[in-house]
């Protein structure tokens, strides 16, 4: 029985510190441009869902996002609450219903950071450890 | 297969080759995607469904797509869908244009649709062409009937949208559409109104000013959504004897009225990491007259109540691996569920009212831009089958394999 209650336990402690766990593994990058220097959950899912289109200034949201691997899934689970494969479904039903463009997608996050420094409007996500020069780091609310 | 045809899956087969590893094709910055989705079906011999001729093994089960799409300024986009299915007797790899329209997003709470837009029914209507897209070959078919598809999944009109961000409370999205339903006479929904008034074929239809509605509420839990979408609309038109399938003794012409088609779905989604949880339940309710020409078939009039449910649950394994499951159950007649209600005329056996699809799919992603599909089902009742409907078993299996690619 108190074995059952610790497992209990520990499954409540992953469902629910899980998500924070991977929030520290990424930071949110964007142009020096991007009027913003802090945005909520909400907020960010509604940039990354294509919901939000404008910056507070007016000036059209561009987003970037990875290709795989374990920052893509950190950042998709934390902030969408989406898998990689559900993310990728979602734009391609956005594509296949005429409603909007997919995502410039990365292999390497260098790669991101340059597009993101060089593309006014635009918003990315890198590894907390991954350097990124001048550019404007955005913190989650 | 029509030249036309031939030409699309050329090209929608050589750019999903030589697809960039983005996935898209842009030229003069027109984004192209497509599809080409091609199966294999067997049922039990006597259930034909959805495929015309499935009781023996069929490849007429297919669907291609091929699409072109602008951003002309940041705000407005265009772009055009063509798009060709084949399920036999329906379909027939007619090439059609699936949707086409201009997009202008005034504000974030408010854009506008012009053109022909995909109804927003339910989880799955507006992108149920690909494939792809979705983890089944075969969606719960009250809510997403084959059938219907080449009638019944857009309008022709203008529609407005928006997403309204609710703070704590989550957000909520919206599209509220306006316009006429382009129902063709020579497709699967004529087939289905034709078998209902008397093993007609369907030479004309139109519709009345029709409205379609969703609204989401992205809620503040993670991964929960839920929706209310519904169709409004009626259809009418003209029929004519089908002298091979007239078994009722009639005569001549008819004049027929799917009247007042209201329709509702209520759903939700749950994902949790690599799983998803979904329901559905829909109510129909229309009335459906037929009056004929020979003026001694007594006038067809029939007040029609359904609904059906839907419980569905997928998990990704890997990056390669998926599978997923169904159960759904649909009633003719909601205040009669056990059939009675025809059963007692002598017309129907009780289990032509009912439809209880118990599904199970595998689907394998081995490389991106190619989903292979394998799928089982076992239903008991017909009420969903429209062609040989009189010598159906009521328990019975549908098979299905899809090899899908897609850029």
């Amino acid at each position: 029985m108190n074995g059952i209650v610790k497992l209990c336990s520990l499954i409540v402690t992953c469902v629910l510190f899980v998500p924070v766990a991977w929030a520290a593994d990424f930071k949110i990058i964007a142009h020096r441009s991007v009027p913003a220097t802090s945005l909520t959950r909400n907020e960010l899912q509604a940039i990354f869902l294509g919901e939000m289109s404008r910056w507070d200034d007016g000036k059209p949201i561009r987003i970037v996002v990875l290709e795989e691997g374990p920052v893509h899934q950190s950042f998709l689970q934390s902030v969408l609450a989406k898998s990689p494969s559900q993310f990728e479904t979602y734009w391609n039903k956005r594509v296949f219903t005429g409603k909007g463009s997919a995502p410039k997608a990365f292999a390497e996050m260098a790669e991101a950071v340059d597009y993101v420094g060089s593309h006014p409007g635009t918003i990315g996500y890198v590894a907390a450890a991954q350097r990124v020069g001048s550019i404007k780091t955005i913190s989650m609310k | 297969m029509r030249m036309p045809l031939a030409c699309i899956t050329a090209l929608v087969a050589s750019l999903t080759v030589f697809c960039s590893a983005a996935g898209a094709v842009e030229l003069e910055g027109v984004d192209i995607h497509g599809f080409v989705s091609q199966g294999f079906i067997k049922t039990t011999k006597q259930n034909n469904f959805p495929v015309s001729n499935s009781g023996q093994g069929s490849f007429n089960f297919n669907d291609f797509g091929i699409n072109f799409s602008k951003e002309v300024t940041p705000d407005l986009h265009v772009g055009v869908q063509l798009f060709a299915f084949d399920r036999g007797n329906y379909g027939r790899d007619k090439i059609i244009v699936d949707w086409a329209y201009g997009d202008y997003r005034f504000k974030d709470w408010l854009g506008f649709r012009a053109g022909k837009v995909k109804i927003p029914l339910g989880l799955y209507n507006d992108a149920r062409d690909n494939d792809a897209l979705r983890t089944f070959i075969f969606l719960p078919q009250q809510a997403y009937f084959d059938y219907e598809r080449d009638s019944l999944v857009a309008i022709l009109g203008g529609a407005v949208y928006g997403s309204l961000p609710m703070g704590a409370a989550g957000t909520l999205n919206y599209q509220l559409e306006v316009g006429a339903v382009p129902a063709v006479s020579d497709g699967g929904f004529a087939k289905e109104i034709g078998g209902m008034v008397g093993d007609l074929n369907i030479t004309d239809i139109s519709s009345k000013t029709s409205v379609a509605h969703s609204l989401e509420w992205r809620t503040p839990v993670p991964g929960l959504r839920a929706l209310v979408t519904g169709l409004h609309t009626t259809l009418s038109g003209t029929a004519a004897v089908d002298p091979t399938q007239n078994r009722d003794g009639l005569d001549g012409s008819a004049t027929w009225k799917y009247d007042s088609l209201h329709r509702y779905l209520f759903s939700a989604e749950y994902s949790y990491q690599d799983l998803v949880l979904s329901g559905e339940y829909e109510l129909d309710d229309y009335t459906l007259h037929a009056d004929y020409s020979n003026g001694t078939t007594v006038p067809f009039n029939s007040k029609q109540a359904t609904d059906s449910w839907c419980v569905m649950a997928t998990y990704r394994l890997n990056n390669w691996f998926e599978v997923g499951s169904f159960y759904h159950e649909v009633y003719a007649d909601r205040h009669h569920r056990d059939g009675s209600t025809f059963a007692e005329f002598n017309l129907l056996r009780p289990e032509n009212m009912w439809w209880k699809d118990t599904a199970l799919t595998l689907r394998f992603d081995p490389i991106r831009h190619m989903v292979l599909k394998v799928e089982g089902h076992y239903i008991n009742g017909n009420y969903e089958i429209i062609e040989n409907f009189a010598g159906a078993k009521s328990d019975w299996y549908i098979f299905a394999t899809k090899a899908t690619f897609t850029f």
